[in-house]
């Protein structure tokens, strides 16, 4: 009672701060001299499918396991549904499901016994938890393991039984730390669809992943190096952010070289460019790669141009990956000469 | 309570499906007792020594008897000649050689008997108890004869309570189920949860809303029970292969033991909480062990250690153990006499027991 008129009192941002399942303020994690995630200010959304992108040591796990209440941060705030991580952990613990980056379980215990030893710490009914188990093996396809110690299990199984593990009590937060290392192509798939049902069913999911092709799945995404974030946003957003726009390939065929040199020029003068530049020769024609804000809308005004002077021309955008993207942003950190990107 | 039972199910599993902590569970007792045991269980007959009989009176044969049946001691050889005797302790054959000299019964009836006894300087140990045996003979026999002749006598009747018929393995067991019940469940548990950081299970296991004492109680009860087992397979071993008695209720013994086991798991459960991997929690529970070891009592009495050593001695449980389980075992006393003793390993046990509480932490 008095908490919730408390909470009516409250300032707009705070009530809104309330909302926000994670919500990192200026988070910072030093082991010894060593800094491992550097002021990270960062906030997710209630139903959330977001994504932790980066190299090895850039954090991502430190970043995880602080949001977890597992490590103390150095310096900075972590609040978890509105309470403070780890001083309040204890409040959230049963909302939360973790899988962690190595496999956790106890590999002497069966695969039931690891399901049934969690549910009940989770301080399930006998019902509830043969209901649950059973339905987590379906779905899971862990049933012929039943009886088999974890430790027995190949690494896709494993990592099935993990995240069984993380979902057994029904979480409405599921922190994932690469769920899909040394998972193979099919069942990195399954994993993927199962993420996005739940996520469609109203589970945030926080995930971190090495897979770019995967990536594409998160709502959204940071992208960490070095314990500092590179970018964030949607996939698409980051693509743009790492090329300053979308990308598009224009190509003409040039009868005279004058008339090349007006359109470049015109190309140039068009609102809505951002760069565009010569990119080189194909048979009897010339590439201009250009940088626009948007590209769907200046798709039709290059081709406009181009006909206007007469000029063959066939007009796309170039489908950046994300990993382009990561490349691009990473080698822009690292404060490298670019080479013959696009 | 679901969750704190679910914990002891757990660590069940991991014992049972271990190896390694079955054998340290089921052989340390087994091979320590019956060592123990072969070492000082004082079966009769151990010490083999010669009789010569020079005397053929009847005296000199009930003398002969009496001699037979004392319990250290096993006549080995009966040589005729005195020299042939000689010969056996020379060549190391018999460790002593006890004389009935010829006209043995007369120079008794004259006052004067004597018996004669030859033994091995290289055996000092033996020559007293032989000597304190054979003066209880000789008193023995001076007695039949005073009566018979109806002189004058002053009869002194020893009553034992404990002390001479105490067989060694018994007044050694205060020492083996201390050292049993306090190795093997200390350095058991030590390991249990740093293996649990190192192996990465701590990691999931934390992050289930459990509390620490849900996982120090369960772990203990587990353990606690895993090895009581320990506790009735060395009384058993001791009793039925070395003759050992328990002179005290066998619930007091039970009852005490149990403190002290708690004891032993409390310790372990600290140092587990502290140790940063298994190999710092086995060195860390030895290197506990020894000064328990040392200044147990059962060695040296407490009373004759240094000052450093005996207030030393009174934060450890063990000279506590022992102290009390010479009262039950061989004094036979009861649970009421030793209160002090239960009283200061309980103290000591929940002094480990809430620090370990204290000291986890339920993070990386
Ligand atoms: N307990 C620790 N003590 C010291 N350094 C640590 C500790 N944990 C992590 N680090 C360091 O912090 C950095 C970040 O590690 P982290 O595990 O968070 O990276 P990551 O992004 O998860 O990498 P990966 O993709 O390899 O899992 C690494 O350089 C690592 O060596
Ligand atoms: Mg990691």
């Amino acid at each position: 009672m008095v908490r919730n008129l408390f909470k009516l009192l409250l300032p707009p941002w705070i009530k809104r701060a309330m909302e926000y399942v994670v919500l990192l303020k200026d988070l910072t994690k030093r082991f010894g001299s060593f800094t491992a995630v550097d002021r990270l200010n960062l906030s997710i959304d209630r139903g959330e499918l977001f994504g932790f992108l980066g190299p090895n040591g850039a954090g991502k796990t430190t970043t995880i396991r602080m949001i977890c209440g597992l490590l103390e941060p150095t310096e900075g705030e972590i609040l978890v549904f509105g309470h403070r991580m780890p001083q309040e952990r204890i409040k959230v613990l049963k909302r939360i499901g973790y899988m962690p980056q190595h496999f956790g379980l106890y590999e002497d215990l069966t695969v039931y016994e690891n399901l049934d030893f969690y549910a009940s710490l989770y301080g399930m009914s006998r019902n509830e938890k043969r209901r649950r188990i059973n339905e987590l093996l379906d779905v899971l396809l862990l049933k012929p393991y039943v009886r088999t110690p974890a430790g027995k299990l190949s690494g896709g199984t494993k990592k099935r039984l993990a995240l069984a593990v993380a979902l057994i009590h029904e979480p409405e937060l599921l922190i994932l730390d690469e769920p899909t290392a040394g998972v193979d192509p099919p069942l990195r798939r399954m994993f993927w669809k199962y993420f996005k049902e739940l996520n469609k069913a109203g589970v945030t999911i926080i995930v971190t992943t090495h897979y770019m092709d995967e990536a594409e799945n998160c709502r959204r995404l940071v992208l960490m190096s070095r314990g500092k974030i590179l970018a964030e946003g949607s996939p698409l957003e980051v693509k743009r952010r790492a090329f300053g726009g979308d990308l598009i390939s224009v190509r003409v065929r040039h009868k005279d070289k004058h008339v090349l040199m007006a359109f470049e020029e015109k190309l140039k003068q068009l609102p809505g460019i951002l760069e565009a530049s010569l990119r080189g020769l194909y048979d009897h024609g010339t590439e201009y790669l250009v940088i626009v804000e948007d590209a769907s809308e200046l798709i039709d005004d290059i081709v406009r141009i181009a006909e206007n002077a007469g000029l063959e021309v066939s007009v796309s955008q170039v489908q950046v990956s994300l990993e382009d993207a990561f490349i691009k942003l990473l080698e822009g950190e690292h404060g490298q000469v670019m080479g013959d990107s696009y | 309570m679901a969750k704190l039972w679910a914990i002891v199910i757990k660590e069940y599993r991991h014992l049972i499906r271990d190896p390694k902590t079955l054998l340290m569970i089921v052989f340390t007792p087994l091979i320590v007792t019956i060592l123990f045991g072969l070492g000082y269980g004082g079966s009769p007959g151990r010490v083999p020594i010669a009789l010569v009989l020079e005397d053929m009176s009847s005296l000199g044969y009930r003398l002969a008897l009496k001699i037979r049946n004392v319990p250290p001691f096993d006549v080995a050889y009966t040589p005729r000649t005195r020299y042939e005797a000689m010969d056996l302790i020379l060549d190391g054959e018999v460790f002593a050689v006890v004389i009935v000299p010829r006209d043995f019964e007369e120079e008794v009836m004259k006052g004067r008997g004597f018996i004669e006894v030859i033994v091995d300087e290289a055996n000092p140990l033996i020559a007293d108890l032989l000597a304190s045996a054979l003066d209880k003979i000789a008193y023995e026999i001076q007695l039949q004869v005073s009566e018979k002749a109806r002189h004058p006598v002053v009869k002194v009747i020893i009553r034992t309570v404990y002390g001479p018929t105490v067989s060694k393995m018994e007044s050694f067991m205060p020492l083996v189920l201390g050292v049993l019940l306090h190795l093997v469940p200390m350095s058991l548990i030590s390991i249990s949860i740093c293996r649990e950081r190192e192996l990465g299970t701590f990691e999931q296991l934390v992050m289930t809303p459990i509390s620490k004492w849900d996982i120090i109680v369960g772990k203990l009860i587990a353990y606690y029970t895993a090895t009581m087992s320990d506790l009735v397979l060395t009384l058993a071993i001791a009793v039925v292969l070395f003759e050992v008695r328990v002179r005290s209720s066998l619930m007091d013994l039970i009852i005490f033991s149990s403190a002290f086991l708690f004891c032993s798991l409390s310790i372990g459960m600290l140092i587990s909480v502290l140790a940063r991997n298994q190999l710092q929690a086995q060195q860390a529970s030895i290197f506990f062990f020894i000064p328990s070891l040392l200044f147990s009592g059962a060695f040296t009495p407490l009373k004759m250690l240094s000052p450093f050593a005996r207030t030393m001695a009174l934060t450890l449980p063990m000279p506590y153990f022992v102290n009390g389980i010479k009262a039950l075992m061989i004094r036979g006393f009861s649970l009421l006499d030793v209160l002090y003793d239960l009283e200061a390993i309980l103290i000591i046990a929940m002094l480990y027991f809430l620090s370990a509480i204290y000291m986890l932490k339920l993070k990386l």
